[in-house]
Order: C-alpha cells, then structure tokens, then sequence
C-alpha cells in the first residue's frame, strides 16, 4: 500500500459544560457521525466491515471535562485543514466543538504513543480560597503523598508525590500537572484527596484536563505555566 | 446545527452534581444533533412526546420521531422529547423531589400544554404512571386540575385503551400525523378563548371540543361513540422522519429507518399489526430513496434499516435495494432488514441487501406443523422454510434465526414436537450444505408465548395459563436437548400472561394497574424486573383472581371492552375467520387472491381491492 503523505487530521476539540458527562465511547461514535455527515473523504480500513479510521488519545472519564483533547482522522486524499475544522465545526455543539487541525504525515507509530502527562483543573468548592492555599502548602510539605487505589485486579497503597508534576492553587482551583503512563498515572480526583486531607473536610471538585504533554515536554497544545 | 445550548440553571436531573451520580448519564444531557431548539416564549403550544421507558428503547421507535418531526412543523408548537429515567436516576429523583424535565429546554413536564405518551407495550403501562409521578403530574384524569398538560396516548395499545383510560384526558385512535396537527390548532384556539389560566370549565369546554376531531376518544365523555382510527391520506407524501435526533449514547436502534409501506394483508390470524394497519399503502422508490440520503446526511448513521411488517411484500423491493446499495454502498453505509417472510426470494433479497455487511438472517415460520400454520392463516409451508434455509446456507450464511409461537389456540404437544422436528430438518440440511464449514452452524431458535390481541381473529381465543405455556417448553428443551447447534430462548410465561391481561382488559384495571405501580412494578417489560407476584398480591386484595381470569374462556357474542374503537377491520370479519381457523382454512391475501371482506373497503379509498394498492 501507497503510504500518502500529510493525510492525518490532528484534530484538538473540547468537551466541556454538560457534554462533559458524555463517556469516551459516546465521543467516538459523536465524531464519527460528524465525520460522516461533514462528507470529509476518510479513508477507511480494510477487511470485512471496514470503519474510519479515527483514534483517539487519551480517553476522558464522564464527568471530567476536556479543554484540548486530541483525535486523529486519516484522509484519503490530501485536505486543507481548514475546510476540515469548519466543516466539522458545523456538525458538533459548542460543548463539543473544534478547538483546532492541523495536518501531520501519518507515520507508523501513533502520534499519541508519546504522550506522557496531562495538566487538570479541580474548581473546588466548600474551602475558603486561604484555606485552600494553605492546605497545598501543608500537602508539599509532606514527603510522601499516600493514597489508596482499588482497580479491578487490585487493591493497593502508593506514593503519589513521584507522579505529581506541578501542583499550585488559585481562584478557588487547584491546577495540577499529572503523569499519564501506565506507571505514572495520576488521577486528578486523587490529588484533591490529598489536598481534602488538610482541609480537613471533603470538598467538590469540578474537573477539566487542560492540555496533554509528551514526556519531552513538548506540548501539542498549550501547556500549564 | 438544530440545538443550541441552554443557558439557564438547570432544574431536575441535569444539575452536576446528581448527573455524577446515575449511570450511563449521556441519555439524559439531551443537545442531540437534529434535537429542535426554540424559543418557549414565542411558541404557543408546547409538546413533551414521551415513551414510557428508557432513552435506549424510545428513542429507537421510528413512530415518535415522524411525530416529534410533524409537530416541529407547525408554526406555533414547539414538541419536545422525555423518557423514563432508569431505577438509579429515577430513585434518586423521588428521592431529591427532581421533576421530569424535557431533554430540549429542561423544562419540567407539568409545565407543558400536553404530555403525549405512546403506549407500544401493554407491560409499560405501570411505567406510564411512574413517568406521570415522575413529573409531578396527577394520574387520575378526573384529578388534574386545569392548569395541568392533557395527558394524551397513542399506538397501538390505544386500539384497546379502557385498562388505562382513566390515566388519560384523551387518545388518539390510528396514524397521528395529520390528527395531531388538528389537535393544536383546536387546542390554540380554545387556548386564544380563555382569560388567563384555563378554569375547570375551559378544559371541560376544550375537552369536548377536542372529542369532535375524528380519531380522538375522550374516555370521560363515555364509550357510546365509536372512534374511528385515522388513517393519513397520502402515505407517499406524509412527512417522513429525515432528521431524528442524533443520540449520544448507545441506543437499541442505532440507525436510520425508511419505512416502505404500512399494513399487512397476509392475514396472520394472531397479528394485531396486520389488522390495525391496513390498508396497505407503499411509497415510490424514488421517495425512499431520497428519505434515505436525507436521513445519512442529516445523521451520519452507518446504517439504514428497512422498515415494514413485510418487506418482501413491497412491490418494488429489488429495484428498491438496488437504488439504495448505489447511493450508500460507496459511503461505507449498510441496509438492515427485519425479520423475513419464510421463503427463498427472502434469501435473494437479503443477499442483495446484506452486499456492503453480512449480518443475521431471520425467518419467522411462527407455527411447526402445516394444521397449525393454517390455523394461524400463515401461508408458508414446511418446503418453504427448508429452501429458504437451503438457499441461505448456499449464500455464505451459517448463522440463522427463527422465531416459534407457542400457545397457539388449538396447539397440541404434537404441534409443539413439529416445531423441534423441522429445526432438526434445518440442521440436518445445514450441515449438508455448509460440508466442512459445518461446525460454524448456529440456529438461534426464538419462541415467543401467543398473547391474544384485541381487533384480531383470536381476540376470544383462551390464552394458555403459565403452567402449560412452561410445559411446552420443557418439551421444546427436551426435543432439541441434542442439537448442540440449537441455542433455544423462550419469552416468559408470566410476562405473556399478563401481557394477555392488560391487552384485554378493561377500565376496572386502573385501580390494580396503579396499586402495582405504588407497590413497585416499574418497567414490567424487562424480563429481570418483571414480579408477577406484586400483581397477584395486589388483585387478591382488591377480591380478584388474575390466574383465573387469564385462563377463562371467552364468548363470541359478548360485548368486548374496546367495541366502541374501530380500526376498519369489522368484528364480523374477525369472527369468521376466528371460526375459519377451528376449520384450519386458509384466507386469501388480498393483494393477490379474493377480497377477503375485513371491511376497509368502507374506511378507505385506497384498500387494494377498491384499486388503491399497490402504486
């Protein structure tokens, strides 16, 4: 097979308000039906049901919400990458728009693969703004950030602090850069814990993934300063 | 883009902080592309077109979109979509004091002009109450103050609509396109007369005025009358759903639909369907066509399914399929057929359809023995099933589906036996065929309880009781235990039952249909939440005895309970060929044979033996 050049869509889109309590398969059916209806010419998979092929980076948990999320599309011929985002910014809701294509030479490995780290938004409510900034204080004073997670095949306790990248607060959020990997992940729920502990009372967290970063430190999209 | 985003605060369910909490929260955000947005204080009537159960199912039947479709038609209505929440969401409303809102403008239900609720399924009916509760709006009819929405009902249930008629202001009786939009103009107008809030004179005053629209029963104004059913005029060029809502989640029909034509002929002498739809009316493949780029366009559906109580029967069903196939196949888009009549044009055609993606193929035979099949006027014979399998399997497919009825009124174990001894005969001709492919065969065997309907041959029939319906499928289970390739599943006994009871009974049921409901009975239809044992409790204390009721034998010349609501097809004919099935003699289909005399020749112009059908 010919392997054409400048055929992937990078497609960066938000899912944010009451969109965000869509789940990841519901966001992949939602672009593919708006792929179809926006007449993109996709090219499509070979073998006994053929799909479009459209892969997405890192799913997001219904109810967290997403500023800068990554998708990629693979065309069949080559498409200008603004015809791609109007014509499929007419087909979605402004809860899940467009935030931005651009066109990158399809290679073998996933452009995704890289990804490494994620930066989250918690807007929190139930702690006075000092208090809140106190309690971050009180957590990076501690040298081991303990939690405990349960998964489907275990029930384990780890040390967070190695998986927290960034960690500040303000405005009545707290804004935090996470590890991605299998053996770095950070969950942000998990972070607002921690920071609950030394508030002394459970809080309600509202919460967006900002941007997703490669571990070289190279956003896609803009980063956490 | 049909919706734009709500910005005010949010009522009900959509609040975060309880949409976190339910599962499965994508069926209640509501944003759908094609969901119609409008301005509520420019609209002069408002709509909530509900079904009475969850998102997944009701937003899956083609009937309520071409309704939500009409409506948003007319000038000054704005209709709106509602489901039932599932038992976490729900729970969590009853217990938060959460109103039912719309999924367009979340507006709670009690707040609109009416509450439309389609009645596809008699075991939905304790959910129709749940979803009135749900929305804070009374049950009874003569309860609602006036300021309160007309509850109104439709489908096919409506047909016998006295077990639930004192839960409903009015019914609308046949095909809803047009009668719904003399509805809303009659409602506008009453509405223009009244100074201020209606008084319980005005919606007396509007009731009775809505009662004169053909095709709309008002069970407070009694049963003297005889409501006939609508039909629309011209089924061609009746609107079509061509840009439904597009759903987040997952939902059972996840598709586009054309439907071909409407009613049946063939005469299934158990089939309410081929009784209250006629007569047959078909659109042009050059309109379905177009309705099916519409739909793919406006939806971005990978599928298309084509709708009708038998396709093969529409008169232009390959030039059809093949139109279809060449506008779609090349966008990657699939045609999905219903269950087939058994014979093996069926098999040409679903080769045919199945070109871009080999999905199932089903048959439904219904009956094994040919006494039995004639009894049921199904006009297929024990070769015609056999060349159908034969032709499927030579045609790539290793994986069928039939569908049995057991409990057919005069149905011997003998008759019960037939049905294992011709799927044996299918097996056996499907392991010639498919040779060393032979261990792919896989025959999912379907066996349903006959249910008596009302306004069909076997309206009188003595519906068999659970203990013989779960004996005929013992000696089901036992006559295929061998047959490894067999996966054999079976509708609930119970669940027939009292599915037979609801659908003929009458308006002394209300009182035991809501006790049930106020004892827990929600989504009766779902075989793992179905409790027949709330509803033998709560008939016994009101002194009745549902078992003995279901089993009790019915007179040919006693008043039924919907005699007052007629669907064209006369009680005369129906007693002639309930007598001609105790004979096992055949009836022609019209289309092809003898006018049959079911008496649409008298309702409609366009019955085929008046010349009507087929285009």
């Amino acid at each position: 097979m010919m392997l054409r050049e400048r055929t992937f869509a990078l497609i960066t889109f938000r899912k944010v308000g009451r969109l965000r309590f869509l789940g990841h398969l519901d966001v992949v059916r939602a672009f593919d039906r708006a792929i179809r209806r926006a007449k993109l010419p996709v090219a499509y998979s070979q073998g006994f049901s053929p799909h479009t092929l459209l892969s997405f980076a890192m799913p997001l948990p219904v109810g967290i919400a997403g500023e800068n999320e990554l998708a990629g599309l693979e065309l069949s011929v080559e498409w200008d990458p603004r015809a791609v985002y109007k014509s499929l910014s007419l087909q979605l809701p402004p809860e899940l728009g467009i935030v931005g294509v651009q066109m990158m030479q399809k290679s073998k490995r996933s452009v995704f693969a890289d990804l490494a780290g994620a930066d989250y938004r918690a807007d929190i409510t139930g702690a006075e703004e000092a208090a809140l900034q106190q309690a971050v204080r009180d957590l990076q004073a501690e040298r081991e950030w303990i939690i405990h997670r349960t998964t489907k095949s275990k029930d384990l306790d780890l040390d967070l602090r190695p998986r927290v990248h960034g960690l500040i607060a303000r405005e009545h959020s707290l804004l935090m850069r996470l590890g991605l990997g299998q053996e770095t992940l950070a969950k942000p729920e998990e972070v607002v814990q921690l920071v609950s502990r030394h508030l002394g009372a459970p809080v309600q967290a509202s919460l967006s993934r900002l941007a997703l970063y490669t571990e070289r430190q190279l956003p896609f999209t803009p980063a956490l300063q | 883009m049909g919706c734009n985003p709500d910005h005010d605060p949010p009522v009900g369910l959509l609040q975060p902080q309880f949409l976190q909490q339910v599962q499965n929260p994508a069926r209640y955000l509501g944003l759908e592309h094609n969901s119609v947005s409008n301005d509520a204080a420019e609209v002069g009537v408002r709509f909530a077109l509900c079904y009475p159960d969850t998102y997944e199912i009701g937003m899956s039947h083609l009937g309520s979109q071409i309704l939500y479709h009409v409506i948003n038609t007319h000038p000054r209505a704005w209709c709106e979509r509602a489901y039932h929440p599932w038992l976490d969401a729900a729970d969590l409303m009853r217990a938060e004091g959460l109103p039912l809102t719309s999924l367009e403008s979340g507006t709670p239900l009690a707040a609109f002009d009416f509450v439309g609720i389609t009645l596809q399924h008699e075991l939905n009916y304790t959910a129709v109450l749940s979803l009135l509760d749900l929305a804070q709006i009374s049950l009874r009819a003569a309860s609602r103050r006036p300021d309160e929405p007309l509850v109104i009902a439709g489908g096919p249930c409506a047909y016998n609509p006295e077990p639930v008629a004192d839960f409903f202001d009015l019914f609308v009786i046949g095909e809803g396109e047009e009668v719904v939009l003399e509805l809303l103009d009659a409602y506008l107008a009453a509405k223009a007369s009244w100074a201020g809030a209606p008084t319980p004179d005005d919606r007396r005053a509007l009731l009775a005025s809505l009662s004169e629209i053909e095709g709309i029963y008002v069970p407070s104004l009694g049963t003297d009358r005889v409501i006939r059913k609508r039909l629309v005029a011209d089924f061609e060029h009746t609107p079509a759903s061509t840009r439904p809502p597009v759903p987040w989640a997952e939902i059972v029909h996840d598709r586009g639909q054309i439907e071909l034509n409407r009613g049946c002929t063939r005469g299934c002498r158990f089939c309410q369907a081929g009784m209250i739809y006629r007569p047959v009316r078909e659109r042009t493949v050059e309109t379905l066509t177009a309705q099916a780029v519409q739909i793919i366009d406006s939806t971005g559906y990978d599928e298309v399914s084509l709708v009708s109580l038998n396709c093969p029967d529409y008169t232009h069903i390959l030039p059809l399929v093949d139109r279809l196939n060449e506008q779609l196949a090349e966008r990657r888009v699939a045609l999905g057929l219903p269950s087939l009549r058994t014979d093996s044009f069926s098999v040409e055609l679903a080769e045919r359809v199945q070109r871009v993606k080999k999905t199932g193929l089903t048959f439904a035979p219904e009956a094994g023995s040919q006494g039995l099949r004639d009894a049921i006027n199904k006009g297929v014979t024990e070769d015609d099933l056999l060349q159908a399998a034969a032709a499927a399997f030579q045609n790539g497919w290793h994986r069928l589906k039939l569908y049995f009825m057991i409990g057919l009124p005069g149905e011997t174990d003998d008759d019960v036996r037939a049905i294992a001894e011709l799927v044996q005969e299918v097996v056996r001709l499907g392991r010639e065929v498919l040779g060393n492919d032979k261990g792919r065969l896989a025959i999912n065997l379907s066996i349903a309880s006959f249910i008596p309907k009302p306004h069909t041959p076997f309206q009188w029939a003595r519906q068999c009781t659970i203990e013989e319906l779960e004996g005929k499928q013992a000696l089901l289970r036992e006559a295929l235990a061998r047959q490894k390739q067999v996966k054999l599943s079976f509708h609930s006994a119970g669940q027939a039952v009292l599915e037979g009871l609801l659908a003929r009974g009458g308006r002394d049921w209300a009182d035991l249909i809501e006790a049930a409901y106020r004892e827990g009975a929600v989504f009766e239809s779902w075989s793992d939440r179905f409790n027949l044992g709330i509803w033998l409790r709560v008939a016994e204390a009101a002194g009745r005895d549902l078992l003995a009721e279901a089993r009790r034998e019915w007179d040919l010349d006693a008043p039924l309970p919907w005699d007052h609501i007629s669907c064209g097809v006369t009680r005369e004919f129906l007693a002639r060929e309930w007598r001609a099935s105790q004979a096992r003699a055949l009836t022609d289909d019209c289309r092809l044979g003898n006018c049959s005399g079911c008496g649409l020749r008298d309702l409609s112009d366009q019955c085929a033996t008046r010349g009507g059908a087929p285009a």
